[in-house]
């Protein structure tokens, strides 16, 4: 490792790795549910809709083929989103905040405060039922960059929010 | 030239018509590109007539489209700062630029544009903006308009009087590129990836004079295919070899009319950069703003020792990779030159972090052995496809080359990553230009204590692959550390 021509003593960092992550409020299972439900609810819809087109004319066994298909892959959706759960999670430090997600691919997501170039609150009407909100941080990197914090209770995310803005002098 | 109010709203000069014209032209002319083939390979004699009128109609829309763009295009800069550009008929659009965000002005001129004397400025800005408001202008305009910016844009006012006092900036010319390394520039590039632009125009239009004539489609296949399949295996090796050197020729063409004229010169703080033989580009690019450097060569010119640099600044992410300016390297010593305000080189004496060997075992399970099954399925029912196996073959071998090669060092300022598969791709960053940093684990990678790292700037993003999850949270601490104790600006 070629950490032995720095100066500071990179083992007396900080450790983000050491830091206790805040699971994300129980009520997001919910949220989850219903985000679900209503993608597939559309899906199931669509290709009913689709059915009845003049032209399309699949036979029993088809469009047995194509459902369970469909189901298959709304009950791995319904999958992931349960496992995924247990995994997402955020902390904040004095000097940046930090989110995880995902069950397949986990990421932590780490953005220093100094970089925030402002930050929002949203809410979907699902969220609003659960009293829950998104925080969302913008920078001035790419698209990729930016972080969405899904699952706070709006407190929190108003908290989050009133912290940042203190720090950046940045706000919406 | 600088008699102009630039806070009166404008519009163009009256040239800069047959320039809206000219594009205006190209759009319709896309637009309609299936149907004047169509016009050409058609069968005689079919409803002759509409189609010829409906031909004939395109160049009267296109200057109707023309002179309406160009009446309703106005500009100013209003008593805020900011450059306003309104346009269209239908919808109004309004463009609002403030200019202390504007990052770098840009002027450039295609063929029509140095015929008629005009040039078009873009801005660079945060977010797409900047590259919408573009303004045709006669050259001389166009520069005082570009003083008239910058003055702005360092003093952060201007009085109404125009003119624009220029500070005494210091001009350092860095280099020129000579005729015999612009031709090795040209015999160096990218040849394959002409080749599959080639290969896909070809395509293209066989299957647009498909449909416009089944009867010239037919022919011109069995002409090819009579060459090809049936006569002999020389005939084969003689289109392979007409595609390849046309290849060749379209590249070296390409690349020699996009680099002839390329000169960089250091004024005051920014690099200024101007290239192009038939089209011309001016680019500024202030110190400050470059977030991070990266230089590469494909196989051929890391033979040649060639690379082609580039300043990844602020503003260039919404930018087509074409219209990205990028610097020829001829030889390796100009490079230290523009890294001089960035970072100097790291030595390659430390040991580096290299990528896991698992990355290579990983990418071949989940994404070279799936394309092999696909191909082998694809190619049972058409004998063509098997070779797709070729590129297959291409891309194990990148992968196994791009784990070899990579290599990351880094000291207390910056990062340098070395990487590539049959070329070199390699960059230089300060750790205070980072946004943000994530680190990404599968659950291979969790079980086996590896992860990814992604480095967000604003720039464009980097990313470490495989390495093992000590040393990736050892760099995110390091990173956070220098962050949080710079700012980035």
């Amino acid at each position: 490792m070629p950490f032995s021509n720095l100066a500071i003593d990179i083992d007396s960092l900080p450790k983000q790795e050491e830091v206790p992550l805040h699971p994300v409020s129980k009520k997001f299972k919910a949220v989850q549910w219903w985000n679900w439900s209503i993608l597939w609810i559309i899906v199931a819809a669509l290709f009913t809709g689709f059915l009845f087109l003049p032209k399309v004319n699949y036979t029993t066994t088809t469009i047995v083929f194509i459902s369970c298909g469909l189901l298959l892959l709304a009950i791995i959706h319904r999958a992931t989103q349960e496992l995924s759960f247990r995994f997402r999670a955020f902390a904040l430090r004095e000097q940046d905040i930090i989110y995880q997600q995902g069950w397949l691919i986990r990421k932590k997501e780490i953005c220093p405060l100094s970089r925030v170039q402002h930050c929002s609150v949203n809410a979907s009407i699902i969220e609003r039922k659960y009293g829950l909100a998104t925080l969302e941080l913008f920078t001035a990197g790419s698209n990729g960059a930016d972080i969405a914090i899904r699952g706070l209770t709006t407190q929190q995310a108003a908290m989050l929010k009133e912290v940042i803005i203190q720090k950046t002098g940045n706000g919406e | 030239m600088a008699n102009n109010t630039w806070t009166q709203p404008q519009r163009q000069p009256a040239k800069a018509l047959i320039y809206v014209f000219y594009k205006t032209l190209l759009t319709v002319l896309k637009v309609f590109a299936p149907l004047l083939i169509s016009l050409l390979f058609k069968d005689t004699k079919k409803q002759q007539n509409i189609w010829e009128y409906t031909a004939m109609l395109i160049p009267v829309l296109a200057l109707i489209a023309a002179v309406v763009r160009y009446r309703f295009f106005k500009f100013f800069i209003n008593d805020k700062q900011q450059l306003v550009v309104q346009r269209g008929l239908f919808n109004r659009r309004q463009i609002i630029l403030p200019l202390e965000k504007v990052q770098a002005v840009n002027v450039q001129q295609q063929w029509l544009h140095r015929l008629a004397n005009l040039s078009e400025l873009t801005f660079d800005s945060p977010g797409s903006t900047g590259q919408e408001a573009k303004i045709t202008l006669t050259t001389p305009q166009a520069n005082a308009l570009k003083q008239y910016i910058l003055a702005v844009k360092n003093t952060g006012y201007v009085a109404t009087n125009q003119t624009v006092q220029q500070p005494e900036i210091k001009t350092n010319r860095l280099y020129d590129l000579d005729p015999v390394s612009l031709m090795k520039l040209g015999l160096t590039a990218n040849h394959i990836e002409t080749f599959f632009i080639v290969l896909a125009f070809g395509y293209s239009l066989l299957q647009n004079i498909r449909t416009a004539s089944s009867d010239y489609y037919d022919k011109s296949v069995n002409l090819l295919s009579s060459y090809a399949v049936y006569n002999s295996v020389l005939g084969v090796l003689i289109i392979a070899l007409v595609v390849i050197a046309v290849s060749v020729i379209i590249s070296f063409i390409r690349t020699v009319l996009q680099y002839a004229n390329f000169s960089i010169a250091s004024v005051g703080n920014r690099f200024q950069i101007r290239t192009g033989l038939i089209n011309t580009k001016e680019v500024l690019v202030p110190f400050s703003k470059v977030q991070y450097i990266s230089w590469r060569a494909n196989w051929l010119r890391t033979k040649a020792k060639m690379y082609l640099l580039q300043f990844h600044s602020i503003g260039q992410l919404q930018m087509k990779e074409k219209q990205k300016v990028k610097v020829p390297l001829t030889r390796f010593e100009y490079l230290p030159q523009m890294l001089e305000h960035y970072h100097p080189l790291l030595s390659n004496d430390t040991p580096a972090v290299k990528v896991h060997p698992a990355y290579v075992t990983r990418k071949y399970i989940l994404v070279i052995l799936p394309l092999l099954l696909v191909i082998l399925t694809v190619a049972y029912f058409n004998a063509f496809f098997y070779w797709a196996l070729v590129l297959l073959v291409y891309n194990a071998v990148s992968i196994y080359l791009f784990r070899q090669k990579f290599a990351l060092r880094f000291n207390e300022q910056a990062l340098y990553i070395q990487r590539g598969s049959f070329g070199n791709d390699e960059l230089i960053l300060l750790w205070h230009k980072i946004q943000s940093v994530s680190i990404n684990q599968s659950i291979y990678q969790r079980k086996n204590g590896l992860a990814t790292i992604h480095i967000n700037t604003a720039g464009g993003g980097i990313s470490i692959p495989y390495v093992t999850l000590a040393t990736a949270n050892k760099i995110v601490n390091f990173a956070l550390y220098k962050t949080e104790t710079q700012a980035w600006q």
